[in-house]
């Protein structure tokens, strides 16, 4: 397996510049996910590191081995494509042998390998079969185990599971999780949905206008996110701010405090005075939305059911341990 | 190698320097452009030279023709050459006649005196001299005005017929439903499978006997009916949204008013390809109107062109011309429209 | 524009009232007749019909038009046409130059396709690599498709003069001028060539919007995949590619088969009739010559006929097979 190192990797595309200096590690047999807004250039980042896509300046290394000027089929790393890019004309096996037969493997190798994967992804019974024949998630597996055959140093997934329904997805997170149990293979994985990178990852890296605003553990993003963008992006629902003004107590030198409407209470002499628009009753939990002071918009979560009602004036507050402080630039105090 | 025929996307991972697969290619298309472009290049260059200049070999791209000066004394103007005198200098002389080896010139400066030149000493001033005569002569000693008339009438004729007949159709099978209409749109496709070539002695037959032989209509007539035409057509007119002629009719319009009013100016932009495309066969054909017009008076362009070239003794400098005036109405054609005829081969398809 | 207006204006006056009429007595479905009836009638009266009668004058004999004088002769045009006593000699053909324009369409269409095929292709991978300006090539070699096939003629016929520059361009490098058309195999050769210029760029068109339909990352997992240039033109691209290659191979056979125009123009079918194709043939039976032998060119166009259909049916065939293994985007 591999490790990977970025340093000060810029990208510019006629002039604009799309990757500003990204420093970033990987250590060997690591999940790491990309996540971000569209636009943030985390399928950029992929595709540099996967050679499809030269890097304008620094260095991508690669075990240790700088590949800038490597070509992307011989920087062992594979690839799953967003449109899965199977070869409409080949059935399952030979989309899988594909890449190794362009290795000039013997044949008897090929077989085996692309067998051994098929079995570990299910796909056994659908080796003779055309894309257009399979399923979606089959189609995904089929992308997967082409990646797997390879036996790469780094498994890149450009957004992978986008393209599937809800439950699909689920399911196909699972799957791949799984696989990176089994293989114990360095994978970076982009997504830009916070759900899947928090359930996934190991190792998330936030990235922002082609920026890294914090890497970290999806507990450590979760609880101490460095910036307001951060804290704002992980989490579902989303992170309340308010004016630190109306929070008592607050740090010195912050301008906004963030609430996680899971952590926000209701109570008699909170500081804060919601004034709820709509409850959501999903039967184990309420979600409470509303407006707060300065016109902020606010969601509760409350456990069980709840009377209150559209319209209903609440008093909120918040544990001092689930308080985020931010100061004018939007940086954690 | 086949790199060369891979790369779809140009620039190498080293940035912006060109492959060298990238120079292969621009080479390549360099060479189409010659290949493509300089035999109607050549034609032009050389419709503009006088009937002497084109029987120059080798022949020069412009066209030069040999420089006359005007001598005292002589009635008509004089050839000039370089030529070397008795002296054994080289002066500009006008040669006022040849015998043999040997040509008698004078100086223009100085006619009197006559210096006798071998020929193998002397070469001709040559002008550029644009021959305009060439496209202007044709008009009067030819009856090229009346085959400019004839493929004129047959195309815009034609053309007008094509839209109005092939918009009814199509309008009827987009727009209506009635009984055999399925059968009717199998029949129009199915002359696409039935090229004219086939059917060439019977359709004589008829255009004989509806007295249509040596008569621009004999031409005209079998062409209008496209079934391109009502395909293309129909494809465009099936997106037209069936509200609108509900509308109409609730409004009491009549269904003629609503083809003329609605449907038509709506199906403009594939009536405008149909039209190109009319345009461009009507223009160029060629063996029908050689079946049907014998007579030289309802000759068109194409066909003037044909007997013209093979007479015995070619005036190949009026033959370029007339070629090069046939070419011009489609290479405008081509020059400003190309976006329609772009999207007119991709919307028809390939059947 | 007024003048215009007014004369649409016009049009539209004088067939309303027809149409209101039409209305009234068809109703509201059936008046789609009145409107498909012209393009119906032109057909009916010059395919269908000529169809029909085609058969007539291919079963009759005699020099009339009208094919009521025409004696019935059965089969006798048919025979005329294509026995021979030796088919390997075509001289001993009761027709030779039936079965010569035969042979010489053959060998030119096969010929055709092959070379059509191979330009068209290579010319649009060029095309589909990222070059500046495409729309700008792509006209360049569109724009001989536009010629009308007399011009096309002329002007390969005042290259090839004698005085021509393709002769100067021979003088230049030590030969001597020839007649280019007046040799056998050379007139041969350049209607060839002739041909490919003039059509070529249609077929380019074609599969080039066929190398368009690709989705650009098959090529990008291609790259992942280690896969040398010439594997992915011959397993990736290539193959892909297939349905639309099959359709350009048919339609160039077909068009060949059909050839007519430019050559006849260009050689008049010679030297002697080393360059008469089928059409040429029928066209000079029928119309050419002293006596118009409307028979034996009606009896030569249904063999033209069967031929063609036995392309188009082989096309069907094999597009059906191409579906097979085709994408359904």
């Amino acid at each position: 397996m591999a490790t990977l190192e970025l340093a000060k990797v810029v990208k510019t595309f006629e002039k604009t510049t799309i990757i500003h200096g990204v420093d970033l590690t990987v250590s060997d047999g690591e999940f790491v996910v990309f996540v971000g807004p569209s636009g943030c250039g985390k399928s950029t980042l992929l595709r540099i590191i996967s050679g499809l896509e030269p890097a304008s300046s620094g260095d991508i290394r690669i075990d240790g081995q700088r590949v800038n000027d490597v070509s992307a089929a011989h920087r062992g790393c594979s690839m799953v494509f967003q449109s899965y890019a199977l070869y409409p004309h080949m059935s399952v096996y030979d989309n899988m042998a594909f890449g190794l037969e362009n290795l000039g493997v013997a044949k008897s190798i090929i077989e085996s390998k692309v067998n051994a994967a098929a079995t570990l992804l299910q796909l056994a019974p659908l080796l003779q079969r055309k894309p257009t024949q399979l399923s979606g998630g089959q189609r995904q597996r089929v992308a997967i185990g082409r990646s797997i055959v390879r036996e790469p140093k780094l498994f890149l997934f450009d957004e992978p599971l986008s393209n599937l329904d809800a439950e699909l997805r689920v399911s196909m997170r699972a799957e791949i999780r799984d696989l990176h149990a089994r293989l114990g293979a360095t994978m970076i994985y982009v997504t830009h949905d916070q759900v899947e990178a928090m359930t996934m990852a190991d190792k998330i890296v936030v990235l922002r206008a082609g920026r890294i605003e914090q890497v970290g553990s999806p507990l450590e993003l979760y609880n101490r996110p460095c910036n307001q963008f951060v804290a704002g992006f992980i989490g579902s629902p989303r992170m309340n701010f308010v004016p630190a003004a109306e929070m008592p107590g607050a740090k010195a030198g912050a301008q906004t405090v963030g609430i996680r409407p899971e952590h926000a209470q209701l109570s008699n002499d909170g500081p804060l005075q919601l004034q709820v628009s709509q409850v959501e009753q999903l039967g184990s939990t309420s979600i409470l939305h509303g407006k707060v002071v300065a016109d902020a918009p606010f969601e509760l979560i409350l456990s069980g059911q709840t009377s209150i009602k559209r319209g209903d004036t609440v008093r909120v507050s918040a544990p001092a341990g689930q308080l985020h402080y931010f100061d004018q630039n939007g940086l954690r105090l | 190698m086949a790199n060369f025929f891979t790369r779809t996307r140009g620039r190498a991972h080293g940035g912006t320097r060109l492959h060298w697969t990238d120079w292969l290619s621009y080479a390549y298309l360099l060479a189409g452009l010659i290949v493509m472009f300089g035999p109607v290049l050549w034609l032009v260059m050389s419709s503009f030279k006088t009937e002497s200049a084109l029987s120059q070999f080798p022949p020069t791209f412009l066209p030069y023709t040999q420089k006359e000066a005007v001598v005292a004394g002589y009635d008509k103007p004089l050839p000039l050459f370089r030529a070397k005198d008795e002296q054994g200098r080289v002066r500009e002389l006008a040669q006022v006649r040849r015998i043999g080896l040997v040509a008698t010139m004078v100086d223009p400066a100085a006619p009197q005196t006559e210096i006798r030149v071998n020929i193998n000493d002397r070469k001709p001033v040559n002008e550029l001299k644009f021959a305009s005569g060439n496209y202007t002569e044709i008009f009067g000693k030819f009856a090229f005005g009346t085959y400019l008339w004839n493929s004129v009438f047959i195309t815009v004729v034609a053309t007008i017929l094509t839209l109005l007949f092939n918009s009814m159709a199509a309008f009827a099978l987009s727009k209506y439903q009635f009984t055999g209409q399925k059968t009717v749109f199998v029949l129009i496709i199915a002359t696409l499978m039935i090229p004219p070539t086939i059917i060439l002695v019977p359709a004589f037959l008829v255009i004989s006997e509806l007295n249509l032989l040596n008569n621009l209509w004999g031409v005209i007539l079998p062409a209008v009916a496209t079934p391109t035409g009502v395909f293309l057509l129909r494809q465009y007119m099936l997106t037209i949204p069936d509200e609108l002629l509900e509308a109409a009719r609730m409004d009491n319009a009549s269904e003629w008013r609503i083809y003329w009013k609605i449907i038509l100016p709506l199906a403009a932009p594939a009536m405008a390809v149909l039209a190109i495309f009319s345009f461009m066969w009507r223009w160029n054909d060629f063996l029908w109107p050689l079946i049907v017009l014998s007579k030289s008076e309802h000759f068109t362009l194409q066909l003037a062109l044909n007997a013209f070239q093979g007479e015995l003794n070619t005036q190949w400098h009026y033959l370029l011309a007339m070629t090069v005036i046939t070419l011009i109405p489609i290479t405008l054609v081509f020059a400003f429209l190309q976006k329609y005829i772009a999207t007119g081969i991709a919307s028809a398809g390939v059947k | 524009m007024s003048v215009f207006s007014a004369f649409l204006g016009f049009l539209f006056n004088l067939f309303e009232p027809v149409f209101r009429l039409g209305q009234r007595w068809l109703g509201a479905s059936r008046i789609g007749w009145l409107f498909v009836g012209p393009n119906l009638v032109i057909i009916s009266i010059f395919t269908f019909l000529p169809i029909v009668v085609n058969l007539v004058y291919a079963v009759t004999g005699g020099v009339n038009l009208l094919p009521t004088q025409r004696p019935f002769t059965g089969l006798e045009n048919f025979a005329i046409l294509l026995e021979c006593r030796d088919y390997a000699d075509l001289q001993t053909c009761r027709t030779d130059i039936f079965w010569r324009s035969i042979a010489n369409t053959v060998k030119f269409s096969l010929i055709q396709v092959a070379l059509m095929v191979f330009f068209s292709l290579v010319t649009a991978l060029v095309l589909n690599r990222k070059i500046i300006g495409r729309g700008f090539w792509r006209g360049v070699f569109f724009y001989p498709v536009l010629l009308s096939p007399v011009v096309v003629a002329l002007i390969w016929k005042w290259l090839l003069q004698n005085q021509g520059v393709f002769n100067a361009g021979l003088v230049a490098m030590g030969g001597s001028p020839m007649d280019w058309l007046l040799d056998r195999h050379w007139a041969f050769f350049w209607v060839i060539v002739v041909s490919i210029w003039a059509h070529m760029g249609f077929y380019t068109l074609i599969l080039l919007a066929g190398l368009q339909a690709i989705p650009r990352d098959v090529y990008e997992a291609a790259e992942m995949d280690a896969a040398p240039p010439w594997r992915v033109l011959t397993r990736i691209t290539l193959p892909l590619l297939m349905p639309n290659l099959i359709v350009v191979l048919v339609l160039v056979m077909i068009r060949a088969v059909q050839s007519f125009d430019e050559v006849f123009v260009l050689t008049g079918g010679g030297p002697g009739s080393a360059t008469t194709f089928i059409v040429q043939y029928i066209y000079q039976t029928g119309f050419a010559e002293q006596i118009h032998l409307y028979g034996l060119a009606a009896a030569a166009s249904l063999i033209l006929a069967a031929g063609l259909m036995a392309l188009t049916l082989a096309q069907l065939r094999l597009s059906k097979a191409g579906e097979a293994g085709k994408i359904k985007k």
